[in-house]
């Protein structure tokens, strides 16, 4: 049999699926090592970014009660699927992965991944320790690798004085010049209209304030890009007047900027979306209940490359924007998923399905994708969160 | 510098055209069977298309010793297709159901050989998808590798990854 040449095995290893690559550490003593090597795990990471995306389902299930914590009717299982099995066959049934469910890891809420980490956090309500009328609520965070199955123990805890005024907002992200996750809390209290900002660099488990955030009112979730933090904001200018920017959190620096959105957007109806597109910042909104359009920034940062990358009608969508009473129009909420080449894929709440739509050829078919009963079913039903399911990508990226 | 190359190349007919005209290469085999393609062809091989660059076009009969004449066709083809933006998913399908792992392995080498990016990442994949549900002992033949771990180390290397272990083909897929 023919030898292949070591650079030639490593060219090889790197578009291997994790499993399969961890199952190979066992090959040799050198591969074993080379399997570990950062800059091995950096070259996989690429490869998977480009050649292997997934899309994570989250399938959310009835779980026991208790009285404690916020979010405890739920638990929830992330299940990843190939993107493009998931255009080519749109019908599936979506089976549980038993290491995937989030309550065994005493964290129960999604916040984001980054190169295929997945933050978590879990919080408790302290009914004996309440001060006033205020009931302290505990947080803290777990950093999970699904596809090497390492998750971390629990970090960052903190306790807030829960008020029903503050809000909190919890992003996670990559300076990549120094490998460096930040987990960064952002609390904004509407009645004292104050921000407070603070960073944590994964492996540290300090909380350090950061003080040059300026306070804006956070509307989205955030979005990763370029390791900066991104949220819809609001911000008061000169006259008091309300806009809405993206505020930008740089995780090198730590930060802030901010960025305007598109110039002709006066007529947006309250569902814009913000979220990331082939790699670009996006900016998503219904249009005189006729048409949905999507704009791109090219460049990130950059208020001159917006570029309206969509305008399409609902009709072409095949969405029926008939109904106008409040239910409906709650449940009427297109947001882009992701963009391959030509196809666009859409998520339709009120269908709770995703839309694939192919703008070359204006062609359209809808996902059919179905919650299959999971393993810890007790018949309790579950189903499929498509607002917390996003693109993802399996990394061997250590748990710190 | 020229005098150097025809040196190194004197068991070779060097043919003087013009170096602007479009005359086809000769691609030669380790087996010395002789391949005339198109120079858009020698183009997208990196390898030789440097050769032709550094000797001003001079000359045309590229020796590949490394290649058989088994392979080079393949090789060609796939070139040709890249050429003609008709590379799809059926086409690469079609291409490597026609190969089994042993000759995998030898394109794998000639398009590393002979530097065609496309062809080594298109091969990286396949033989990647070929490996991935395999065992370690398959795998360690396929690519010739040493198993260099002490019995303990690889027990308890294997134990702390067992989980990776379920769902492996059995080896007697092996079709070599």
């Amino acid at each position: 049999m023919m030898v292949l040449p070591n650079d030639l095995i490593t060219e090889v290893l790197s578009v291997l699926p994790v499993k399969s690559l961890l199952r190979f550490k066992c090959l040799s003593d050198p591969l074993n090592t080379l399997i570990s090597d950062p800059a091995f795990v950096k070259l996989h990471l690429k490869r998977s970014k480009r050649q292997n995306l997934l899309f994570s389902f989250v399938k959310c299930h009835e779980a026991e009660i208790s009285e404690s914590a916020i979010y405890s009717w739920l638990d929830c299982n992330l299940v990843p699927y190939p993107i493009p099995r998931l255009l080519d066959n749109s019908s599936l049934t979506l089976f549980d992965g038993v290491n995937y469910y989030l309550n065994n890891k005493g964290c129960r809420r999604i916040i984001g991944s980054c190169n295929g980490l997945i933050l978590l956090t879990g919080d408790f309500i302290n009914h004996k320790g309440n001060v006033g009328e205020y009931r302290p609520i505990d947080y803290w965070f777990c950093v999970w690798n699904p596809a090497t199955r390492r998750v971390s123990k629990n970090f960052g805890h903190f306790r807030e004085y829960g008020s029903s005024s503050k809000h909190f907002f919890f992003a996670f992200g990559c300076d990549n010049s120094k490998d460096t996750y930040k987990v960064v809390s952002c609390c904004y209290d509407l009645y004292e209209l104050t921000s407070d900002v603070k960073v944590l660099s994964l492996g540290d488990d300090v909380w350090r304030k950061v003080e040059t955030f300026p306070v804006v009112r956070l509307l989205s979730d955030y979005v990763y890009m370029s390791e900066t933090l991104n949220w819809l904001a609001i911000q008061n200018d000169d006259i008091g007047a309300e806009k809405i920017v993206i505020g930008s959190f740089d995780l090198r620096t730590e930060t802030f900027n901010q960025y305007l959105l598109p110039r002709y957007f006066d007529e947006v109806s309250r569902e814009a979306v913000f979220g990331v597109l082939e790699g670009c910042i996006s900016f998503s909104y219904g249009y005189k209940e006729t048409h949905f359009v999507i704009w791109q920034m090219k460049q990130f940062g950059v208020q001159d490359s917006w570029t309206r990358l969509l305008k399409v009608s609902y009709e072409n969508l095949q969405i029926g924007y008939a109904n106008s009473n409040l239910s409906s129009r709650y449940n009427f909420y297109v947001m882009p998923l992701f963009l391959l080449n030509d196809t666009l894929v859409l998520m339709s709440r009120q269908e709770s399905q995703a839309i694939i739509y192919n703008w070359r050829d204006n062609r359209v078919k809808r996902t059919k994708v179905i919650a299959g009963n999971g393993i810890k079913d007790t018949g309790n039903s579950c189903y499929l969160s498509w607002e917390f399911s996003k693109d993802f990508v399996e990394s061997l990226v250590p748990i710190f | 510098m020229a005098e150097e190359v025809s040196s190194q190349m004197n068991s070779l007919s060097i043919s003087e055209t013009n170096p602007s005209s479009s005359a086809t290469i000769s691609l030669v085999s380790g087996d010395d069977i002789v391949f005339k393609v198109e120079p858009t062809i020698a183009k997208e091989m990196e390898t030789v298309q440097s050769f032709i660059d550094e000797t001003d076009g001079k000359i045309t009969t590229i020796p590949l010793p490394n290649i058989s004449s088994h392979d080079l066709p393949y090789v060609i083809e796939y070139c040709e297709k890249s050429i003609a933006g008709k590379i799809t998913k059926e086409f690469e399908a079609e291409f490597v159901k026609k190969l089994n792992n042993e000759e995998v392995k030898e394109l794998f080498l000639a398009a590393n050989y002979l530097n065609i990016k496309k062809l080594l990442d298109f091969l990286s994949q396949v033989i990647a998808d070929r490996i991935a549900n395999k065992s370690v002992e398959y795998v360690r033949r396929y690519f010739g590798i040493e198993n260099d771990f002490t019995p303990e180390e690889e027990a308890k290397l294997r134990e702390e990854l067992a989980w990776t272990f379920t769902g492996v083909d059995p080896d007697d897929e092996d079709e070599n």
